[in-house]
Formats: C-alpha cells, sequence, structure tokens
C-alpha cells in the first residue's frame, strides 16, 4: 500500500511536485502518467526515499519513508529510470550483491534464479552487464526490484527498450505480480495502462490533473461518442436535418458527403443516425463510431491545464 | 548483516593494475637500497639492514601509498551517482553507516592486499638476514595505520564529487596538507607538528609504538569516515 499526502517538492523558488495526494491499495496497479518533465520520476524518488519531501509524507505498507526508512525501504522493489546497475559484474554476481544489501538471506540462490527466470534473463547469467545490450539490461533492472519479493513495486517506465515479445513478457509479469501486491508503474506507452492498469493518474507540472480507475475511464471513453459518416448522396440540407436531431449535439460537414457527428448524451446513437439516413434514402456507404482513445484524454487533460 | 562489499569485479581488476605497479616500485627501490648496502659495507665497519634497509622501504611506501591511495580511493562514491546505482544504494534497507563502512572495509581489504604483497619481500631479507623484527612489526602496523589514515582521507573526498579526478585531487590535496604541515616541526614538540600524518609514523617506523599515535592515527580514521558519513547524510536533506 502506498499512500501519498500533500506531497510538495522545491527546489528552491521553483515548486517541482505542487501538493499531490493519492493511494495505491493492495492488489491495484497505478498508471502513472504524465508529459516529460511533469514530475513522475520526482515523485518516485521521494515514494522511495532516494530524494526527501519539501513537504508532505510518503507512506510504505504503514511506514513512513522519512521517519521510518529502514522498514519502508524493506517493502520495495524499485526500478529508477536508469537501471541501477554495475557494468562490471556478472549478472548473477550483481544479483547476489542486491540481494545482500536487500537483507534476502535464506535461499538466495533459488530467488535469484527465480527471477532471472521470470525476466527472461537466465540464458545471460554468467556475463558482464556492461556487454548487454539494452533489452537485457532493462530486464535485469526489473529482475533486481522484484528479487526480494517486495510488498510494493516502483517502476519507472519498465518497458522502454524491450522488444515487442520481451513487452508482452514483462505487462504478464507485472499483471501476475500485481495481483497480491501494491505496484506503481509510470509509461508513455498509453495502451500499456489500459492494458495492465487497474488506476490511472496523470500529472502534469507537477499537479494531478487525473484521478481515476479504469472502470469510471471507459466509461469515460465510451461516452463522448462521435459518428464519421460517409454518404453518397450530398446535398447542403443533410446537415441542418442531422442537426435537428435530439440527440446530436452538433454536426461537422467535411466536404464530400463526409459528416463527424457529435452526440449530445452518453450512448451510441448510430442506430438513430443509420434511420435517418435510410428514410432519407441519402445513399449509406460508411458508419463508423469514432471512439476516444486514452491519447485523446490525456491530451485533453494536458492542453486544459496550459489554457489556464 | 552489517556492511557489504563493493563489486567484487572492479576491485579485482584494481588490485592487479595496483599490485603490479606498488610491487614493482618496492621491488626496484629496495633491490637499490640493497645495492647501496653492500657498497657502503666498504666505508663503514658495522652497518644495520634495519637502518638502511628497513626504515628507508618503510618510508618510501609511505610516499607511494600517499599517491596510489587517492586513485584507489576515487571510484568509490564518485562513480555511484555516475552510474546511477547511487540509486540502488539509497532507496535499498541499507543505513548510511552501513554504505560507508562497507566501502571503506572493502577498499581496506585491497590495501591489505598490497601491504601482503610488498611485506614479501621484507620477509624475504628477514630469512636471510637479521634485520630487528619488533621494526619489522611496528613498522607495518605503522604503514597499515597511515594507509588507513588515507584510506578515510580518500573516501570523504570520494563523496564530495561526481568526478573522479575530482576526487583524487582532493584527497591527494588534502593528504598533502596533512604530510607537510608539521615538516618542520616535530610531533613531540608543537601543536603542528602532532598533526602531521607522517610524523606519528617515524616512531612506529623506529620500533617504538606510542599511545598517542595510535591516537591519533585512530581519531583520523574516524574523523574521516564521519565527514563522509554527514556528506552522504547531507543528501538526504537536500
Amino acid at each position: 500500500m502506498i499512500k501519498v499526502q500533500n506531497l510538495t517538492k522545491k527546489y528552491g523558488n521553483i515548486v517541482a511536485i505542487d501538493n499531490i495526494s493519492f493511494q495505491v491499495n493492495k492488489g491495484e496497479i497505478l498508471g502513472f502518467l504524465g508529459p516529460n518533465g511533469a514530475g513522475k520520476t520526482t515523485t518516485m524518488r521521494m515514494i522511495t526515499g532516494y530524494m526527501p519531501a519539501s513537504e508532505g509524507r510518503v507512506e510504505v505498507s504503514g511506514f513512513d519513508i522519512a521517519d521510518d526508512p529502514i522498514a519502508a525501504k524493506n517493502e520495495i522493489g524499485y526500478l529508477p529510470e536508469n537501471p541501477p546497475l554495475y557494468d562490471d559484474m556478472k549478472v548473477t554476481d550483481f544479483l547476489d550483491f542486491v540481494a545482500g544489501i536487500k537483507g534476502v538471506q535464506e535461499g538466495r540462490a533459488a530467488k535469484i534464479e527465480d527471477s532471472m527466470n521470470k525476466c527472461g534473463i537466465s540464458d545471460v547469467k554468467g556475463r558482464l552487464i556492461g556487454n548487454l545490450s539494452k533489452g537485457y539490461r532493462q530486464r535485469i533492472g526489473i529482475a533486481q526490484a522484484i528479487l526480494n519479493d517486495p510488498s510494493v513495486l516502483v517502476l519507472d517506465e519498465p518497458t522502454i527498450g524491450l522488444d515487442p515479445k520481451q513487452i508482452i513478457e514483462i505487462r504478464e509479469l507485472i499483471k501476475q505480480l500485481g495481483s497480491e501486491r501494491t505496484i506503481i508503474l509510470s509509461t508513455h506507452i498509453l495502451p500499456e495502462v489500459m492494458m495492465t492498469c487497474s488506476k490511472v493518474v496523470i500529472i502534469n507540472k507537477g499537479r494531478i490533473v487525473l484521478e481515476t480507475t479504469l472502470g469510471e475511464l471507459n466509461e469515460k471513453l465510451d461516452g463522448d461518442n462521435e459518428i464519421h459518416l460517409k454518404l453518397e448522396k450530398y446535398s447542403s440540407d443533410i446537415k441542418a436535418k442531422l442537426s435537428a436531431l435530439q440527440s446530436v449535439q452538433n454536426v461537422n460537414d467535411l466536404g464530400s458527403g463526409e459528416f463527424i457527428i457529435k452526440s449530445r448524451q452518453r450512448n451510441n446513437i448510430g442506430d438513430e443516425i443509420a434511420r435517418v439516413v435510410i428514410d432519407n434514402n441519402w445513399g449509406l456507404k460508411e458508419l463508423r463510431p469514432k471512439l476516444n482513445t486514452l491519447e485523446d484524454v490525456f491530451l485533453n487533460v494536458i492542453s486544459s491545464e496550459l489554457k489556464q | 548483516m552489517s556492511y557489504f562489499v563493493s563489486p567484487i569485479a572492479y576491485i579485482v581488476l584494481l588490485v592487479f593494475t595496483v599490485l603490479s605497479g606498488v610491487f614493482f616500485f618496492i621491488y626496484l627501490e629496495g633491490f637499490a637500497q640493497v645495492q647501496f648496502d653492500t657498497r657502503a659495507q666498504l666505508f663503514q665497519q658495522s652497518f644495520s639492514l634495519t637502518e638502511f634497509v628497513l626504515q628507508p622501504y618503510f618510508g618510501t611506501i609511505s610516499v607511494l601509498l600517499l599517491l596510489i591511495i587517492p586513485m584507489i580511493t576515487m571510484r568509490l562514491l564518485s562513480e555511484e551517482k555516475k552510474q546511477h546505482t547511487s540509486e540502488l544504494l539509497f532507496t535499498s534497507p541499507i543505513t548510511v553507516i552501513n554504505i560507508v563502512l562497507g566501502k571503506y572495509l572493502a577498499s581496506l581489504a585491497l590495501f591489505i592486499l598490497m601491504l601482503l604483497f610488498s611485506s614479501i619481500f621484507v620477509i624475504v631479507l628477514y630469512l636471510k638476514g637479521n634485520p630487528d623484527p619488533g621494526v619489522i612489526l611496528s613498522g607495518f602496523m605503522g604503514l597499515f595505520l597511515i594507509g588507513a589514515s588515507f584510506l578515510a582521507v580518500g573516501l570523504f573526498a570520494s563523496s564530495l564529487s561526481q568526478n573522479q579526478i575530482v576526487s583524487a585531487v582532493i584527497s591527494f590535496g588534502l593528504l598533502l596538507l596533512f604530510w607537510i604541515i608539521g615538516a618542520s616541526s616535530d610531533a613531540e614538540t608543537s601543536v603542528v607538528g602532532y598533526l602531521s600524518i607522517i610524523n606519528h609514523l617515524d616512531n612506529f617506523i623506529k620500533g617504538v609504538v606510542e599511545v598517542k599515535d595510535l591516537v591519533y592515527y585512530i581519531s583520523f580514521i574516524f574523523i574521516g569516515l564521519f565527514l563522509t558519513h554527514i556528506v552522504l547524510d547531507s543528501q538526504r536533506w537536500r
């Protein structure tokens, strides 16, 4: 469980993180989104105790990271933005070292073996880290994070640098781990959030601009519906007739028989539009709902901040 | 778990490069000393191995340590920040004390290994000739202490900068400062003389183990490590 309360970070007069609060419970996977420079990494560094907060507090599994750092850090597995690897160590030596500093005593070899298998790095276990590709380095970073079987995982861009197959594997791994643990991960890959996370927080310029569960998010995405309409015939009164419909908010005439119709309410008005088109014999060529993606929500939320 | 050891790989690499340099110098130096001795024999009625070989040798080693130790220690903490591994160290359930001690003891282990290698020559000398064994023991004790002090300074310097060269320069500067501070005075007679790190070695080389010298070195080490701890800890409050 991660509890962030009124967390603030100031560098002199510059406020990098402005009074943010959120919570992630056991069994939840939080997707932490935001444009570059929004404060995702800074927040994660404060959660893991690498950086001190200017104000506010962070509680991890019931331990305050500032008052009880050792107890809190025992519960955390952290993958920073740049995987913390010693280039001149072999993979197994490095993981052994990490096991040591994380206090993994019994069954160390087994745990190391297990982490390597889970991350798919067993085949390079005897090699020097400095010689490995980015994908392997990234996965070693994940392996060290899960090594001590922590109850809380903080992952900063976990799938970056991985090829599509590896990405799927790591996402699966995260989902598996998430069922028993608390996970917060940051990413730029929006579909990834939809696939793995149960909660979403979007941060911009140090402030939280959106906090929602996946369920609420899906509703929101399904809601603002647009219908993309293509007709054979074209006449100037079609737009007027469509706009006149009760459930239509506005009609955008793109020319050459193409229209984008925005619906007033939350449900799909495709049926209604189709009926009108057929009744009027306008020649239906294409009727397609234009669904909002998370990208649209993201950009919307970010740009509304810019306007303020 | 009281401490952790720095990356083994780089220690091993360092051992070989550093030792070969030290050993080479020692061998040459020692050999030159012995050459000098045989010629001196013609001019003197009696001479002692102890005076003509061991003691200058110990003195020379301490100078070598002054030069080499900053190079060993410069990596200790500077690299961590650069390689982002400090992010791992400071988010793991280990205290800053663990980190400081761990780094220090690792470098100490390397240093002891260096001393052992350099002692081979002395042991051979002991077997072949008859230098004063007391001097041998106290001499190495003194070298150990002065080296350990150098390491503490080096570690502190390393905590101050991300850049290895800067760390090396700072530690070298500090060590020189403590070396020449009492150049004209004696540890016995003045405060300034007491502060000089090299003056205390003299007694050990002579075969005398005095409490005040021990106290000096131990305090020195302690202060060096303490300062390192403060520097690292202060990063928590930035």
